[in-house]
């Protein structure tokens, strides 16, 4: 058996040296998603925009994947402070979506709406091309926010076992699947027409590296960049968060859960080197690799490269982040804070019953704030513990609408904070919870004991007794919290300066190492070379 | 020579293993200048495939629906309800009695139960010889919890029977123990195929992108193996490929929960094909790239790896699927794997052509059916004497 690894791009004979090469930095996340506020991947793709615009000037193209047009396009640079950075431009394609009906047949009535409205209007509209789709897109989102997320679950569960009598249906599916994410998300059409424009395209025999830092499994950039670097010999680099779509896929968003498996399909079959934000993201790729048989990467080319941790302090002109507290009832140093999406791996569940155990065993509990958006499948969870008369009134309270300020305001005042998620690529709650010497309770997951340290104070999930004892204690004993205080305030932190460092010197390393290709363009005579690569 | 078969499953259009060998038997007995007959006892609604003349011998549908509402099995408890049946006990008995055998061969223990008696009393049938055969040690295969009783059914036939034919050696030494130290012993046929016409024209090719092919029954560790070797997500298949699976095992991966793990990405790289015509998996076997051999259990040898060895494409086997065919083992083009990740390593390999065969049809001619099967032929010659 052979240790197979994937075979190198063929040289593509432009008559350029590679290192005359441009790099093209994938921006369309930060493109499409340039309305909401830049945290996570958008955060990232920020600061590999600086990073790269800093080492590497006018060799640096930023580009934006348009899947219709199976091409990528040059966002201007001069605009990437506007647009991306400060988000001038609003996307203009953000529509309402419904909340989930108050009562189940009402959901239903909305499901069978859809089904005998949905394809009438759609038919409606005659012809074929370009603008006929992107009509017909349009209707069928219009006609899909007009039910919950949840909604529209139930709609493609019905739909998918209908489609075990008639399979057809299930290529139906994926592509509502699809726009339903996309008109989620408000990005059905997000290219601005003059960013389209023909003379913008990005010529690929001109790329000699390809950076992909976002959601490559969005769209079809992976299939591109992959037949790029067949055709053309392109480098590919992928920074690559977490496996949580395919580890753990049953808590995960339906969607990303089918399309994230199979883009880092085509990404692994087509790669040179990858960034992980952690080791324990770089372990689980690299198990995923040889789990499912996929051609193993040089291993000195997949490489960790750590985030950085400071929140991005935004001003606050009208001073309203003061009054959170207020507005909320809490009292500076009196509550406990846990961060993140509302969602089932989160493990908002462990930490409601945690504090439903705390309320019944002891009085003057401190209330536990959640802040984070509801995510994927939490309603009937929400729900539940709205109705649980068991849990004293306001032992929880639940922030789901605020600004970075405010969250800067949470942090400050909060006591410890809560974060017992199942599974992460990061965990950056925690590294922030300590960068603000906060300390934080949290579980064994392997990458949040690798982020914090010694510094966090990681229980097993199973062993209750001991988190509700830990919890109370940081609640009640002075000592014991001022060790934690002492613990947490150890914690060195990660700078994104660091990361920008870090990224762009292997990023040069993986370059010089390849480097001895660059003389080889040069003995190709132009000849020999095919006719349309010598009009390049 | 007259040669009576027996079987639970018709033949005329020979789909599973079973009904492959008891077909190839049929035909190389009579290639060798024998007088066949072959009276198939089946369930219709299992074997619709089965033609008219067939259909005479089939069992009654009442017969099934009794061994369903009792929740009975159509193997071991087929003398459950068989008075249902009685019309084509008769029928078969009777084609027995017109064409006076001198050798009666069993494929399968089962049939043999709701038969003795009539034999053992027909005058005309009482002389027999009687021929043991299966490609399986029932006992050992079946289901722990009918071990015992399918040990008495299958130990009484062995036992009686005036030859004994098994497929791989293990089989022959298991049926060997059952029988008295004075019986003959257990001949040796293993299972083979149909050489193919490797130089054939090219059919057309019915898929456009290079592929593995897998093919299984609806036998449960078909899909086992199917799940182990290849697993839920083919990651060893390169993009614009594909594994394309033939056979009755669509079925059960189907409606195995794992199915619905990585749904896209599986309906991106695995094509079921389902039951296929023998044009259209010569077809598919003349274009697939690699043939996978995914079988971690069961008895016997597969006739699955006959068939691939034959092809002379590189084949990519778990090691118990070499079962029979450990002569190949170093052959150009054969790949072993001991373990799931190995296999799926060598499905990569093999995939992206890092993996050839160089095999020669010289080399693989001991499988096919006629060289398999002349131990039996030759047998069948003395079992009278």
């Amino acid at each position: 058996m052979s240790d197979f690894r994937l075979a190198s791009p063929q040289l593509e004979s432009t008559g350029l040296m590679p290192s005359e090469k441009k790099i093209l930095l994938d921006i369309s996340t930060s493109y499409n998603f340039r309305s909401l506020r830049p945290v996570g991947i958008l955060r990232v793709e920020h600061e590999l925009i600086t990073a790269f615009t800093k080492a590497y000037g006018d060799r640096l193209v930023l580009g934006v994947y348009d899947p219709a047009k199976n091409a990528y396009f040059t966002f201007p640079k001069d605009k990437v402070e506007s647009i991306i950075f400060r988000n001038e431009q609003e996307t203009g394609t953000l529509m309402e979506r419904a909340l989930t009906a108050t009562a189940k047949w009402r959901s239903w009535v909305r499901v069978a709406r859809f089904a005998l409205t949905a394809p009438r209007r759609s038919r409606q509209v005659s012809g074929t091309g370009d603008q006929t789709h992107k009509l017909r897109e349009r209707i069928l989102a219009d006609e899909l926010l007009r039910m919950s997320n949840d909604e529209f679950t139930m709609l493609i569960k019905g739909l998918r076992a209908l489609a075990r009598l008639r399979p057809r249906l299930n290529g139906r599916c994926d592509q509502l699947e699809q726009i339903n994410h996309r008109a989620h998300h408000g990005i059905l059409q997000p290219l601005d027409q003059s960013l389209r424009d023909l003379d913008n395209q990005i010529d690929p025999t001109q790329i000699g590296n390809y950076i992909c830092a976002g959601t490559f499994w969005s769209d079809t950039r992976h299939i591109y960049a992959y037949d790029m670097r067949n055709a053309h010999g392109w480098r590919t680099h992928y920074l690559i968060y977490d496996l949580i779509p395919i580890l753990w896929r049953h808590v995960a968003e339906p969607h990303t859960r089918e399309t994230f498996p199979a883009s880092l399909h085509w990404v692994l079959w087509g790669v040179d080197q990858i960034w992980t934000i952690s080791e324990t993201t770089s372990r689980d790729l690299i198990a995923h690799i040889e789990e499912y048989g996929y051609p193993r990467p040089d291993d000195s080319w997949i490489k960790p490269i750590y985030l950085g941790c400071e929140l991005e302090r935004k001003d606050d002109p009208d001073g309203l982040a003061q009054n959170v507290l207020a507005r909320h009832k809490l009292e500076p140093g009196k509550y406990v804070l846990m961060v993140g999406t509302q969602e089932a791996r989160k493990n908002h569940e462990f930490s409601y019953r945690l504090w439903r155990e705390l309320c019944q065993r002891h009085n003057e509990v401190l209330p536990l704030v959640w802040v984070g958006q509801p995510g994927w499948a939490i309603d009937h969870f929400l729900q539940m513990v709205s109705l649980d008369v068991g849990l004293p009134h306001d032992a929880i309270r639940i922030l789901t609408a605020i600004s970075d300020p405010e969250l800067d305001m949470l942090y400050r005042n909060c006591r410890f904070t809560l974060y017992p998620s199942l599974y992460e690529g990061w965990g950056l709650p925690v590294v922030e919870s300590l960068n603000y010497g906060k300390p934080c309770v949290c579980s064994t997951a392997d990458s949040i004991v690798e982020a914090a340290g010694t510094s966090c104070e990681a229980i097993p999930l199973t062993q209750v007794e001991t988190w509700l004892d830990r919890v109370w204690a940081l609640m009640s004993d002075e000592l014991a919290y001022t060790e934690a205080l002492a613990r947490a305030a150890q914690f060195k932190g990660y700078r994104w300066q660091d990361f920008r460092t870090n990224l762009i010197a292997d990023f040069d390393r993986f370059e010089q190492a390849m480097a001895p290709r660059d003389v080889t363009p040069a003995t190709i005579p132009a000849a020999e070379l095919p006719s349309e690569e010598k009009a390049v | 020579m007259k040669i009576a078969f027996l079987s639970q499953y018709p033949i005329s259009t020979p789909l599973h293993g079973g009904q492959r060998r008891m077909s190839a038997i049929v035909e190389v007995t009579r290639s060798a200048g024998h007088e066949v007959l072959h009276v198939p006892l089946f369930f219709a609604q299992y074997f619709p495939e089965g033609n008219a003349l067939e259909r005479e011998t089939a069992f009654d549908a009442a017969h099934l629906k009794h061994l369903t509402e009792h929740q009975l099995r159509e193997d071991l408890d087929i003398v459950e309800g068989a008075q249902h049946s009685a019309a084509a006990l008769e029928r078969a008995v009777q084609k027995l009695r017109n064409f006076a055998p001198d050798v009666i061969h069993f494929e399968q223990p089962w049939l043999y139960r709701l038969l003795e008696t009539v034999i053992d009393s027909d005058p005309g049938l009482a002389k027999t010889q009687l021929v043991y055969g299966s490609q399986n040690v029932e006992s050992q295969l079946i289901d722990p919890a009918f071990a015992s009783r399918t040990a008495e059914i299958e130990g009484h036939l062995v036992r009686k029977a005036d030859l004994v034919v098994a497929v791989s050696t293990a089989d022959a030494a298991a049926f060997d123990a059952m029988r008295p130290d004075t019986a003959r012993p257990t001949v040796l046929a293993p299972n083979g195929c149909w050489a193919p016409d490797v130089d054939a024209p090219q059919m057309s090719n019915l898929l456009t992108q290079d592929y593995a092919l897998v093919a299984g029954s609806a036998h449960p560790p078909n899909a086992e193996g199917y799940w182990d070797c290849v697993g839920t997500l083919p990651g060893f298949l390169p993009p614009r490929s594909q594994i394309v699976i033939v056979g009755g095992m669509n079925n059960l991966l189907g409606a195995d929960r794992r199915y619905q793990f990585f749904r896209l990405l599986n309906s991106n790289l695995v094509t079921h094909m389902g039951q296929v015509p023998e044009e259209k998996l010569t077809a598919l076997l003349q274009h697939a790239k690699v043939i996978a051999l995914p079988i971690t259990e069961g008895g016997g040898t597969n006739l699955k790896t006959a068939e691939a060895l034959m092809w002379l494409k590189p084949v990519v086997a778990m090691r118990p699927a070499m079962r029979g065919y450990e002569a190949m083992e170093g052959v150009s083009g054969v790949y072993i794997a001991d373990t799931p990740r190995a296999f799926r390593r060598l499905m990569r390999d093999a995939m992206t052509g890092a993996l050839t065969s160089a095999r020669t049809a010289q080399e693989v001619a001991r499988y096919a059916w006629p060289a398999q099967l002349a131990p039996l032929v030759a047998a069948y010659q003395t079992a009278t004497v």
